[in-house]
Parts: C-alpha cells; structure tokens; sequence
C-alpha cells in the first residue's frame, strides 16, 4: 500500500498571527506608511503592528523602502496554507525540510524559507 | 528548598516552606482535575500552569519569590536565614549579607531608574490630609519596591486607598502600567467605578475592565464606557470609518467572540490582549488575567489584589506573577476563601494539614512574618456606628480599630436581639448523619414582622430615603427560604432588601442587618468561626438584629457567641407573636 502523509501547517507565532494577517491585508490595500496602518488598523495595538511588520521583514514577505511597506505576493500562499490540509504520497521520513520547500515553490512560492518561517509544518500519517 | 523536615512533629509544628505550600496545591488541583468538567479544566489547568511558573520563578519579578520564600519561611524554620531560590547558594558561609535588605538594596542598584518605590508629596483625593494614619499608611506602600500587604478591616476605606495607590503611581510614573485584581468581578468593579469617579478624563481613556461589569449601577456615568466589549466596539466602528472594507474583511476572516447566554458577544482573546496593550489600567479577576497575557505582553508595573485573603493562593499568585510591584489588600479576620462541595471533596483526600493550609490559604501567616515597612493596617473605620464598631475592633482587631461616625438620620440603631424560646421546636430536626434541613421557619417569621414594622415606622415618620436591609444567614437554605417568603412581600417603597449568605456578603454593606442563626440544637461549627461572625455583624452601618435562640448561643461558650450574647434582648418572640 502507498504511503501517505497529511501535511498541514500553524502559525509558528501564535500570539500575533492575527496581526500580521491584518497588516498583511492593509498594506495589500494600500494603507502602507505607519500613519496609514495605524489609522486603518485600531483594533491593534501599536507594539503588535510593530511585531508584525517585524515578523514579516525577518520571513522576507514585506519590505520598507523609505517608509512605505510592500507585501510579498508569497503572502497569499500562506494564508492558504495555514488553512489546508495537504494529503500526498510520501513518509513522514520523506516529508523533509527539503522536500517540503520544494512542495512549497511547486504551490508557486518564490520564498518557501519565508513561507516556513511564519508557519510551522505539521505532519501525521495519514 | 532548604532542608526538608520529616513529618514527625504533632499537627501544630509540622514544619512548611512557601515551595512545599506550592506542591500541597498543585496536589490538591490535580486531585481536581480527575473529576473535572469541561468548563473547570481549563481554570485548573491554568492555575497549575501559573503555580509551576512561580515555583521555577519564570515569573515577572524573581523578588517576589524570595520574598514569599522568606517571609513565610522564616518564623516556620529555626534557623531560618537562608533566603536562597533552589541552586542559588547564598547561605551565611558564603556570602555574610544575606539578609533580605542586602538583596534588595543590590537590586535597586541594579534597576536604577526603573524601581517602584515612589514618595508621594501630598494627598490627591480631597477625602486624605497629608498627615491622615491612611495617608501615612498609603505612603509607606507606595514607598515599597516589590510588595507590601494593606490589611483593610471592615469599612476602612479599601477602595479609596487603592484609588489613592493608583493616582499617586500614575502621578509619579506617568507610562506605568497598573492591574487591579480580585477573585471577585464586583471587587473589581467597585474599584474601577472609584476611580473612574475620581480620575482625570485622560485616565478614564487608559481604563479598561475585562470583560465587562457584573455590577449595574455606578458611582460615576462614564464608568461603564471602560468595559472592554464597549472599547472594542468603539474601535471597530473606528476601523471601519477609515477603512470600510478592510474593516469588513478583517471583520470576515479573524476569530470573533463567541457568543454568551444572553446573546451577548464576548471577546477573542487576541483582540483582549490589543485592547490591554492600549489601556494603562486594567480591571480583571485572578483568573482572568490569563486572557490577557501570551508570549508577546508587556507586563505591569504594579497589580494591586482586592480582598486578596478571599483569593486562594494561586488566584493571588496570578496577579503577583504579571506584575513588577504587588500591593495585596485584604482582611485575614475576615472570611478565608470559599470551596465548592467538589473541591471540599478532593481536599479530604489530603494530609489534614495540607488540608488545612490551604482552606485557611498563607495570607495570615504572610502578614505576620512581613516586616513593618512592608505591611500596616487601615486603622479607622468609616461604616459602623460606635457600638457595633467597637464590638468589632474589640473582638477581632485586639481593640485597634478607630470609629469615624457617630450618628445616623433614623431611629433604627439598635444593636441586640430578637431571641425565642424553641419550646421543642429544632433546628435542624435531624441527627446523626441524617441530611439536615437548616430552615428555621420561626425565625423568618420574626424577620419579616420586624421588618413590616420598620417599614411602617418609616412611613410614618415620612422618611425620604430607603434603608437598605441585608438578611443574612449562614445557610444557604434559610437564604433561599428568606428570599421565597420576602417575594410575598413589598417593602420597596422604604427598604431596598437583600438577602444572601455570610460569606457571600462580605465586601458589602447595609443601614440594618438581620443575622439568622437558624440552628438551635447541635453543634455551631459555622458560628465558631469569629471570621464569618465578624463578616456577618460588621457588614451593618447603623443597626444588627441577631436572630436566633440566645439561650442555645450561649450554650455553646465561645467567646464571640458569649460577647454577642450579652447582647440586650430588644424581644423575646413566643410563637404566638409573629
């Protein structure tokens, strides 16, 4: 019988994934400068919207030039993935750092080291 | 933790460290959890969660620790100097200053400007003068840099202390960050309402109560704009003026509250901890605080527990492991904490000095061991009048206790009984093991003709205020019983009534009390207690009408029952009276 694994991914950094869903959205709609986020963005606290941004410039999914922040198109893989479940035909021993990246970019990723450092991979046999 | 005594000693000096107190609790919550429900596990799992952090101190500030280790340590070891964490070797060989001073000296050198001990230059609230003993006292807590225990007794102005406490810290550390606390969400409550009363529009904005208020009438009308629900509306609608559909789709996609019984929605949890981390003076319960921290929070400068010796040790020890500076208020001579038949249950299954220990919880112990600069007592009472407060201050405060006043606008001041003869009438009439059924039917009986007569006093007398009534007895089933037969009647026109049991009354006041006794055969255990009888007698402004069969109270040669039966009998009741 071929083997299978379930591949499923979380949020590696619990405590502020809400905040860098909801940083990811504004900037995606052009509220990009710290005054544009803080304003759009209330319901968040100042320090969580830093930690955020900070998690993001670290994964490589954003980028400040002069002030204005831009989101890595990336981003939108990883809110896919932090919902799915992936089912496919491997071991757990096969479902590596390395064979995961390459799942990653295959779903069209350009930076699956990002992908990965905002989510944690999970995975079980299926 | 230091030597460990083996337990050969009689009951009364079996030796016990503040670790091993941690270890008889996080025994007694895992007994717990055995038979915990779904809506328990997670607020023991919690508390055990809080406990093993303090143990490994991976709490906010490690003082704290040596503190309680010391403090509570060191009456209970004999040579009881050592005030060393586990793998830290800091005992009189090799290092000679290893008193508690020394350490904390070392660590204000350390922290500089960051230290918590502030000396305030004048009173802020218009009900303090500079030299008041309450004012002097609330200096001396506000001069401590990690801890300091205010007892409160009955009606001295705990709330307007901690309002004081908080007013002053903002004043002097104008970015701290302040946590009220209490097991109880109306403790909390009542705080929060003072000093939104008292506080500048500026602070109101940084006030913010978690979850929201269990009580409905406030002192101030903008209290109730602090509730956290009401916030976070606020700032949706916010979000939502500046961008609609971001807002919407940030609406969509983030876990929202679930929503209550009542049809309420609550809060996520996310969205708590940005509301916390935007408000500077948070209002929540012990157990709730959790909600508030995760890996990413800046803790608080001081957390400040009210009626912190109604909280059992882990609900205080929550509060105390978020916050830098911790000031505990409360009253050892008043009721200990309160457990639930289950939780009565589990603790039977422990040593019965564990048992013990945890029931009667370590804060008397604690404000006993503490030096003087870190402790002091409220010392006038602002409540009761002359001869109820000295009943109190003689009774339970070594005679300490100062009255403010001394007159009230009615006639009903009176301080003695309405007694009975059972003539073969028990309670309970069961023995034995036997369920007993603790009702005393006469006794309401009298309540409620006491009560048409004051009601028809005042009226008489064209009385323009209501008197408030507090109907208070040990037994939950003479409280439901009260409650039932007072539905019957309308006393609303003079008298805001309440009824409830002893322990669930403290923190609460009324212009007359009635105490139901109810027993009046068999033992007194829940009257031997002097805790709950001065909870019971003290919760009165104006007037305390005991109920019950003096005869049996005095039969039963405690001191308090004895004091309180000497008493004036204002009626004695046949059965044909009422």
């Amino acid at each position: 019988m071929q083997p299978q694994i379930e591949l499923s991914f979380v949020w590696r950094r619990h405590s502020i994934k809400e905040s860098i869903i909801a940083v990811t959205k504004a900037v995606g709609a052009g509220f990009n400068t710290k005054e544009k986020l803080t304003a759009s963005l209330p319901q968040f606290s100042i320090y969580r919207i830093a930690l955020a941004i900070d998690a993001l410039i670290t994964a490589g999914m954003a980028e400040n030039n002069l002030g204005v922040l831009s989101i890595h198109p990336d981003m939108d893989i990883v809110f896919v993935l932090a919902v799915s479940k992936l089912v496919l035909p491997l071991t757990v021993d096969e479902a590596d750092v390395f064979m995961r990246r390459v799942i990653i970019n295959k779903l069209g990723s350009k930076n699956p080291g990002g992908v990965e450092s905002l989510l944690h991979a999970k995975i079980m046999e299926a | 933790m230091g030597e460990r005594h083996p337990n050969l000693h009689p009951e009364s000096e079996v030796v016990i460290d503040f670790v091993e107190h941690i270890d008889h609790w996080l025994e007694y919550l895992s007994e717990l959890m055995r038979n915990a429900d779904k809506e328990t596990m997670p607020k023991l799992k919690r508390q055990i969660r809080y406990l093993l952090a303090f143990r490994t101190g991976a709490n906010y500030n490690i003082n704290h620790n040596r503190l309680l280790q010391y403090y509570y340590s060191n009456l209970a070891k004999k040579n009881g100097n050592d005030i060393s964490l586990p793998g830290e070797r800091l005992n009189t060989e090799e290092r000679p200053t290893n008193k508690v001073k020394a350490f904390m000296d070392e660590f204000k050198a350390r922290e500089g400007g960051t230290s918590m001990a502030i000396k305030p230059l004048a009173p802020i609230q218009s009900s303090y003068k500079a030299g008041d003993p309450a004012f002097k006292l609330i200096s001396k807590a506000l001069a401590t840099e990690d801890l300091f225990f205010m007892q409160g007794p009955p009606g001295t102005g705990k709330t307007t202390a901690i309002v004081e406490i908080i007013l002053q810290t903002i004043k002097a550390k104008p970015g701290a960050r302040i946590l009220i606390s209490s097991e109880t969400h109306v403790a909390v409550d009542n705080a929060f309402d003072r000093l939104a009363e008292q506080g500048s529009p500026e602070l109101l904005d940084s006030m913010l109560r978690y979850p929201q208020f269990s009580i409905t009438e406030f002192e101030s009308p903008n209290t109730s704009q602090t509730d956290a629900l009401s916030r976070a509306d606020a700032l949706w609608h916010k979000a939502h003026s500046v961008a609609p559909e971001l807002t919407m789709n940030l609406w969509e996609t983030l876990e929202q509250g679930k929503t209550n019984d009542s049809g309420k929605m609550g809060l996520p949890r996310w969205q708590a901890r940005n509301l916390a981390e935007m408000h500077q003076v948070i209002g929540v319960t012990c157990n709730q605080i959790d909600h508030l921290v995760d890996d990413e929070t800046e803790m608080f400068d001081l957390a400040i527990v009210d009626e912190c010796s109604k909280a059992t040790m882990p609900e205080w020890l929550m509060a105390m492991s978020v916050a830098k500076k911790c000031i505990l208020v409360g009253d050892h001579k008043q009721l200990p904490p309160t457990f639930c038949s289950e939780e009565a249950e589990a603790l039977t299954k422990m040593d019965e000095h564990k048992e013990r220990l945890i029931r009667n919880g370590v804060i008397e112990r604690l404000f006993e061991n503490l030096p003087m600069n870190m402790k002091g007592t409220l010392g006038k009472q602002f409540r009761m009048l002359p001869d109820i407060g000295q009943f109190i201050s003689h009774h339970f405060y070594k005679g300490e206790l100062q009255h403010h006043r001394t007159t009230t606008d009615h006639e009903f001041q009176d301080f003695g009984w309405f007694t009975y003869k059972s003539n073969g009438y028990r309670v309970p009439v069961q023995q034995g093991n036997e369920k007993k059924v603790l009702v005393n039917e006469f006794e309401i009986r009298i309540i409620m003709a006491r009560l048409d007569e004051i009601f028809e006093r005042l009226k008489r007398a064209g009385a323009t205020k209501k008197l408030s009534v507090a109907l208070i007895t040990p037994y939950r089933a003479q409280c439901k019983a009260l409650r039932d037969t007072l539905s019957h009647h309308d006393f609303s026109e003079m008298l805001a009534v309440e009824v409830d049991t002893v322990d669930a009354f403290q923190g609460r006041q009324a212009d007359i009390v009635f105490f139901s006794f109810v027993r009046n055969t068999g033992p007194a255990t829940f009257y031997a207690d002097d805790r709950r009888m001065n909870v019971a007698i003290s919760r009165a402004r104006d007037a305390v009408y005991l109920v019950g069969d003096i005869e049996y109270i005095r039969s039963k040669r405690l001191p308090v029952l004895d004091a309180l039966a000497s008493l004036p009998i204002l009626i004695k009741h046949r059965k044909e009276d009422v």
